[in-house]
């Protein structure tokens, strides 16, 4: 059922068993498990089902650290969230991704790959993808010609991935699971319903109601048993820091946590590839099939790195692409996005009258770095209000020795292995030669992939949530999504994000039933 | 001892001193015709990109800035192109690279563009 909360009249009580806020990837994989069960469940979107730029424009906020995209720009908020300029691009975080890493400061969930095997099947059926199996050997079954390049398999394995239907493309998640969504007479979708202020008991210990309001000037209270904040990893942390009427320093941040470790993916093209004879394979093939060279996990132990892909583009189509990071500068995601998509056109224009000799046997190889955990790299309040009365978020978006230092010896590693068998050259670009420079490029690239500012762990003094996502000491609050990250993995966050909403959702069912 | 029995001693004596020197810079240094074609290189570099590399990798090793010391080094290298090949590979296997303009090369590769560089000049 669908409500519109401009519509309804001022001061409205919405009462539910769980409210999730945020209808993005997370709330509606949480939204969608619920329909048909005994429980009323309002999911509260701040925008519509169209981009608004008065609703947007809540967003916005300053960058303060390393150049990031516009904080007005660098999500969507509507219906579907930023699933509507999503890729699609699905791959599940590897084994190591979840372990302790000495080498790796702040690295390890207190839950491993194992626990999240069953969410990342459901969450692969969610997004409509495949068969929960990313093995090339799996695949070279199922689609012809995915040669793998010939290198030394100590060194060197292939990560597949999936790309989901539901990309932004094609009208992303909320394209659909829209029309189930409103017509699930127990799930109530509350549009133009921002929160702006979370209440909690006298100790607080619990929250009892959470606020919510609109460019209309209408005030809500929405009253629920359980609370599930699912807006995104910015959105989550700024809404607990704010929520500081009754805690000074916001929500769930006794320990002074909420908003740190903000990390993103690094995605920079860093090295080219020149095979020194063709080699047919469709195994980097975007159409058909998505697989990056990836860096075994006892290898970066020893070269005490940080896990990361690389995946290769013809280096022709790449070489004049401007970095996404310089197209995409607008305060109006539409703008940026249509800047960004210009630049790409540009840049084909030019590799159709390149494309031969060499070059059409080389690749730029776009490295996928995780960020080191960092909690100088943080989102925080600033001093002006948005619209609605609430503190803008700033973010401090701040990278370390250690990301320059991977990113590096990742394009090394390939370089050897790839001279080893005789296969081609690696050569690193300009940025990436001096092992000292510790500066970034201007092709320093975010995937739009917000992580990692309620990270997870059994410690309070170190993490935000517990293992099953709720805020430590508040017993009736979770986070959803990739905010609970501990360590970002190399792959796009939104599978995983599924499957760990999935599992939240299966937690506070559990403990829905328990208090029947 | 006479002026000019010193003087006869002395030149002598230089001479001998000398000889294994100026044998060694004034025969011409033999060169074998792959010391200067990095082969696999050659595949996907222009001639002029491997002789700039070779400028490269000599300013960054200067012991290795002369076609003798460079012929020394490179001594070794097989004949054929295959032995060559396997040389290059070795190199990469046990970590012998070098980075060169952002190229890793295997130090083999980049002493025959260094060798190619001093060709022609």
């Amino acid at each position: 059922m669908h409500f519109d909360a401009r519509k309804l009249p001022n001061n409205s009580i919405i009462d539910g068993d769980i409210c999730i806020v945020g209808s993005g990837a997370a709330g509606i994989s949480i939204a969608l498990e619920w329909i048909n069960t005994p429980y009323r469940v309002i999911l509260l979107e701040s925008g519509g089902f169209e981009y608004d730029d008065q609703v947007q424009d809540l967003y916005k906020g300053e960058n303060t650290g390393q150049k990031y995209y516009p904080m007005k720009s660098n999500r969507l908020s509507y219906f579907g969230g930023t699933t509507n300029h999503w890729a699609g691009m699905c791959s599940p975080f590897d084994e190591q991704d979840f372990k302790k890493r000495d080498w790796v400061p702040h690295s390890g969930w207190p839950i491993t790959r194992k626990d999240m095997d069953p969410f990342y099947a459901r969450a692969t059926k969610v997004l409509k993808l495949g068969p929960y199996d990313f093995n090339l050997e799996f695949w070279q079954k199922q689609v012809p010609n995915l040669n793998p390049f010939p290198l030394d398999d100590q060194v060197i394995w292939f990560k597949m991935w999936q790309n989901s239907p539901l990309s932004g493309w094609n009208g992303g998640l909320a394209k659909e699971y829209k029309d189930k969504i409103l017509s699930a007479k127990n799930i109530h979708l509350y549009t133009y319903a921002t929160m702006v202020d979370i209440k909690a008991s006298d100790s607080v210990s619990q929250v009892t109601e959470v606020k919510v309001k609109n460019h209309a000037g209408k005030e809500h209270a929405v009253k629920a048993k359980q609370f599930i904040l699912a807006g995104g990893a910015i959105q989550n942390a700024r809404m607990l820091l704010a929520a500081n009427s009754q805690a000074p320093e916001g929500l769930g941040n006794d320990n002074d946590v909420v908003g740190r470790y903000f990390m993103e993916h690094l995605e920079i093209h860093a090295a080219e590839l020149w095979l020194l004879r063709p080699f047919p394979t469709d195994l980097f093939n975007w159409d058909k099939i998505w697989c990056e060279i990836a860096i075994r996990e006892d290898v970066q132990a020893r070269n005490k790195i940080l896990n990361g892909t690389a995946g290769p583009d013809q280096l022709a189509y790449k070489k004049d692409s401007v970095p996404r990071m310089e197209s995409y500068q607008e305060e109006d995601p539409r703008k940026s996005w249509d800047n960004m998509l210009k630049t790409w056109s540009v840049a084909d224009s030019i590799a159709e009258k390149r494309k031969t000799g060499a070059i059409s046997r080389a690749y730029f190889l776009q490295t996928r770095l995780e960020q080191a955990p960092n909690p100088d790299s943080r989102v925080f309040l600033g001093q002006e209000k948005d619209e609605l009365g609430v503190p803008r978020a700033n973010l401090n978006w701040a990278l370390t020795d250690l990301d320059k230092r991977s990113v590096r010896r990742i394009n090394e590693i390939i370089g050897e292995e790839v001279g080893k068998a005789g296969f081609g050259r690696i050569r690193l670009i300009e940025e990436f030669r001096d092992p000292n420079d510790m500066s970034w490029p201007k092709g320093t690239n975010g995937g739009w992939h917000h992580m990692g500012t309620t990270r997870m762990s059994d410690d309070p003094k170190t993490g935000v949530v517990d293992s099953n996502c709720k805020v430590h000491g508040i017993s009736n609050l979770y986070v959803a999504g990739a905010a609970c990250y501990p360590t970002a993995g190399a792959p796009n966050p939104t599978l995983t994000l599924v499957a760990l909403s999935l599992r939240l959702s299966d937690y506070v069912k559990g403990r829905m039933k328990a208090a029947v | 001892m006479q002026r000019r029995t010193f003087v006869g001693v002395a030149t002598a004596g230089l001479a001998v001193v000398a000889a294994p020197f100026l044998y060694h810079y004034l025969t011409p240094v033999p060169i074998e015709a792959g010391w200067s074609n990095p082969s696999s290189l050659s595949l996907i570099c222009e001639p002029d990109t491997i002789r700039t590399l070779g400028e490269k990798y000599r300013l960054l090793h200067d012991e290795e800035s002369s076609k003798r010391s460079l012929a020394a080094q490179l001594s070794t290298l097989p004949a054929d192109e295959p032995g060559r090949e396997e040389m290059i590979k070795a190199d990469f296997r046990e970590g012998r690279t070098v980075m060169v303009d952002g190229w890793i090369l295997s130090l083999t590769e980049a002493r025959q563009c260094a060798f190619a560089s001093l060709q022609n000049a």
